[in-house]
């Protein structure tokens, strides 16, 4: 009994990962009309500060957290101000080629652990909630909670804040000739889609208690895709949460199939790679997300 | 309030696209901005509204310069620009786009939204009851929920407009605010900025509808290849030279008959006896070389004519699930010139499109030719023979127009390829269509052959976009709302053209709310309201009470 509700802890963390990760990259490509990996880099930036901060420095957990989060800040303003003068196809490949440069660096860094990463992270601990899998819900509960609220009172229909998101997603140029300043908006998306990450990305490494250079490679951001395009693009932020369960649900389902460990991992990639794709052709909208078309007259006037 | 420009240039290169304008616009001023296609009028709009940089100059309003900002400060310092295209926020309901306008008018913040009081929430409903209100003032009241992208383009234009005047800009610059409006809308629209201006705001109306920057403006400027010429009057205007000119397309001779045409006319009638008179006129030097060359017409019609070219049985169809042309029936023969008028949104664009193969056909058959072309895709139909320009002129905006022309040849060739089987590769020899198009850019029918088209100014890509119509073999033409933002020269020329093709035997649909436009091209005329055709049994019972009576 106790080893089942371990497995359904672990689960329900890596279910609330997700959809974390997955809400930050909707908020800049559903609601921002910027597509990109960025999520996955900056839960892998702020799992290694954690990591190091704990093993390396013996700061406390909590306060490791805290670092993280606030790390995150400087570092996600000075690359949302050179990402974001790109159009949303440079942004989309800078993003890429961000993420695979990230995983080589760390896997070649000393100070990060080179390919074997960092072993052994401790997990923050409240009243009579610790280990790896608690310490990690502490983080991700709270985290996935505060994010969909903020995410839904900002993007929601009554909010002047998500419609001029929305107004610059689909037609920037009238948006900036009524004084809207696009990139100063967009920089703070991007800021507030980093902090998401990194609480995602910190609560990740706390429950696997190890970090390493795959942990945030492009699998992840594939999974994360998976989860955007399978909730709706540019749709409720709590739908995130569906998508996310959805697809761990799926990953569980095929570890136990009928097949040798070794091919586990391979038949979950493909899998998930078609559904990827099944989704894009065949159900573009996703669960529940809206339909979202290009204006042609603005495409002309880019 | 006032804006001033001083000695403003706009150059790209050794090419002057403002040649040091110097203007103001006082309070109480309404100034109509006209021109010819390319003259540099929206160029100017985008000097003041900080999307161009002046070249030298300087730009002011209320005292404080404009030149060198960016437009996001331009625009938070109250001024609010109506663009030549469709800027509108796609996939956002029509009320969520007026919304947008007035909210640029507050504070916007994480903050404010995180933590929402009882203020926030009571100025939310207050914004949406301003912007329910504009709605209804544009005739839009009912498509508030509407997402702006399947709006018609006249309601396009009129939520563009409601969302300019939304933000509480103390100068309005509005490019071809009335482009693409029926009169019911028109007569809003007018109505709306007569109430604007009594709030004292700066009104620039950039716009090619004569007689409705007449009805409106107290000032006039004139423009004429980069130069900007202020008129305090319309009369002093139309009775200038540059305007008979290089708008009307006069010779010098002829200036006198204009000039006393506006003194004893409305500005329409002048717009429908200018525009008669010059289709009278025998082509001179310049002329001929802006003609298109003759259409290509299929060569089997000197074997047999079929009675019939477009048949339309019964035909129902929409977008997605919804209907929006309703049981449809009509036939046309070659050498109809068939017009289609009717108010906004009442789905003259959607039944080309139909025709044309863009949109869903519920029920009900399309026939060309006694051929049955239901099935067909959109690039079929063009293969066989019918064209359809589309109400914003797309073209591909980074390539030349040369190349854009060239493109419409290589169509040609693939279409006749195809039919033969033949790998284009090997098939290749330059048509009739091909040959027209190099000879058309070798003596420079296009006068920008060499720029991007995405560097033409509107009425230009129009041009171009008509041109492209002109190559090939082509059936059946579609014109949707061709008048569209072309100045008095080229509409002309635009009735010659679709006299021309009339003759060569080729059928054509126009959508159009140019009424004097119809009248002079029209073999026959019907209003299309709801989705459902009343067709007139002659062009001349085309009366305004019977378009008041549409709503057209």
């Amino acid at each position: 009994m106790s080893s089942l509700t371990s497995y359904v802890a672990f689960i329900l963390a890596l279910v609330l990962q997700l959809a974390l990760l997955a809400q930050a990259t909707d908020l800049l490509a559903g609601h921002t009309g910027r597509t990109g990996l960025t999520a996955s880099v900056f839960a892998g930036i702020a799992g290694y500060f954690y990591a190091l901060a704990t093993v390396n420095l013996l700061i406390n957990p909590w306060i490791a957290v805290c670092l993280a989060l606030v790390s995150t800040l400087p570092v996600s303003l000075f690359m949302g101000y050179l990402l974001l003068k790109l159009d949303a196809q440079g942004f989309l490949i800078a993003t890429f080629a961000l993420q695979v440069a990230l995983v080589d660096l760390l896997r070649n860094l000393t100070l990060t652990g080179g390919p074997l990463g960092i072993r052994d992270v401790p997990a923050p601990s409240l009243f009579v909630f610790g280990g790896a899998t608690a310490g990690s819900l502490l983080i991700a509960i709270p985290g996935l909670l505060l994010a969909t609220i903020a995410l839904t009172l900002t993007l929601g229909p009554r909010s002047d804040l998500g419609r001029l998101f929305h107004w610059i997603r689909d037609d920037s140029k009238s948006a900036t000739a009524f004084g809207v300043h696009s990139q100063n908006l967009l920089l703070s998306a991007f800021t507030v889609h980093a902090i998401i990450g990194a609480t995602a990305g910190i609560s990740f490494v706390i429950v696997q208690t190890y970090v390493g250079p795959n942990s945030f490679d492009l699998w992840l951001s594939l999974n994360i895709l998976a989860v955007v395009f399978l909730s709706g693009t540019g749709g409720s932020p709590s739908l995130m949460l569906i998508g996310a369960s959805m697809l761990v649900c799926l990953i569980e389902l095929v570890n136990f199939a009928p097949l040798r460990p070794e091919s586990v991992g391979s038949l979950q990639k493909i899998i998930f790679n078609l559904l990827l794709v099944g989704i894009l052709v065949f159900q573009r909208r996703g669960i529940g997300g809206p339909v979202l078309e290009a204006n042609p007259s603005a495409e002309m006037a880019e | 309030m006032m804006l001033s420009i001083e000695n403003v240039s706009y150059r790209i290169g050794n090419f002057v696209i403002l040649d040091q304008v110097n203007a103001e616009i006082r309070q109480g001023d309404v100034v109509a901005l006209i021109g010819a296609n390319g003259a540099g009028k929206s160029t100017l709009a985008d000097t003041i509204s900080g999307f161009l940089r002046p070249s030298s100059g300087k730009i002011s309003l209320n005292g404080s310069s404009l030149t060198g900002q960016p437009p996001a400060d331009i625009g938070r310092q109250r001024v609010s620009r109506m663009f030549q295209r469709q800027h509108l926020a796609w996939n956002m309901s029509a009320l969520e786009n007026v919304l947008c306008g007035l909210d640029t008018q507050s504070e916007v913040s994480w903050r404010k939204n995180l933590f929402r009081t009882y203020r926030t929430a009571s100025f939310e409903n207050e914004k949406r009851e301003r912007a329910t209100d504009l709605l209804n003032r544009v005739g839009l009241g009912t498509k508030a929920e509407m997402p702006a992208r399947n709006l018609s383009f006249g309601q396009q234009r009129l939520l563009a407009l409601a969302r300019s005047l939304a933000h509480r800009s103390d100068l309005l610059l509005l490019d071809e605010p009335f482009m693409g409006l029926k009169s019911a809308a028109l007569d809003l629209t007018v109505k709306l900025l007569r109430e604007e201006l009594r709030c004292g705001r700066l009104l620039l109306i950039i716009d090619h509808s004569l007689s409705i920057v007449e009805s409106i403006a107290t000032k006039f400027w004139f423009m004429e290849k980069g130069r900007l010429t202020s008129f305090s009057s319309f009369a002093s205007l139309s009775g200038s030279e540059m305007f008979v000119r290089s708008y009307l397309g006069f010779g010098p001779g002829e200036k006198l008959r204009a000039a006393e045409t506006t003194t004893n006319q409305s500005c329409s009638d002048l717009e429908v006896s200018l525009s008669i008179v010059n289709s009278q006129r025998k082509p001179g030097r310049a002329e001929v070389s802006e003609v298109a060359p003759p259409m290509e017409t299929d060569s089997s019609f000197a074997s047999y004519i079929p009675p019939t070219l477009l048949a339309l049985s019964s035909l129902s169809g929409g977008y997605g699930s919804r209907v929006i042309i309703r049981n449809l029936t009509l036939n046309l023969l070659r050498g109809d010139v068939f017009c289609l008028l009717g108010m906004n949104g009442s789905g003259k664009s959607t039944l080309l499109r139909l025709i044309a193969g863009i949109g869903k056909c519920f029920s009900g058959s399309i026939s060309l030719d006694g051929e049955v072309i239901d099935h067909l895709r959109a690039d079929e139909r063009v293969h066989k023979g019918i064209r359809l320009l589309l109400q914003d002129h797309r073209l591909f905006r980074n390539l030349s127009v040369s190349e854009n022309l060239l493109l419409t040849a290589f169509s040609e060739e693939s279409a006749s390829m195809a039919s033969t089987g033949m790998p284009l590769s090997f098939a290749f020899t330059p048509s009739s269509t091909y040959t027209n198009v190099l000879r058309d850019m070798q003596s420079g029918i296009s006068g920008h052959d060499r720029r991007l088209a995405g560097t033409l100014s509107g009425g230009e890509q129009s041009r171009v976009a008509v041109k492209q119509l002109g190559y090939g073999r082509s059936k059946l033409l579609l014109l949707d709302e061709p008048t569209a933002g072309i100045d008095g020269i080229r509409k002309s020329e635009l009735i010659t053209l679709v006299k021309s093709w009339k003759e060569s035997g080729l059928a054509i649909v126009i959508t159009e709310h140019d009424v004097d436009f119809v009248l002079s091209v029209a073999t026959r005329v019907a209003i299309l309201s709801d989705g459902e055709l009343d067709e007139l049994a002659s062009v001349e019972s085309l009366t305004p009470d019977r378009l008041l009576l549409h709503g057209s």
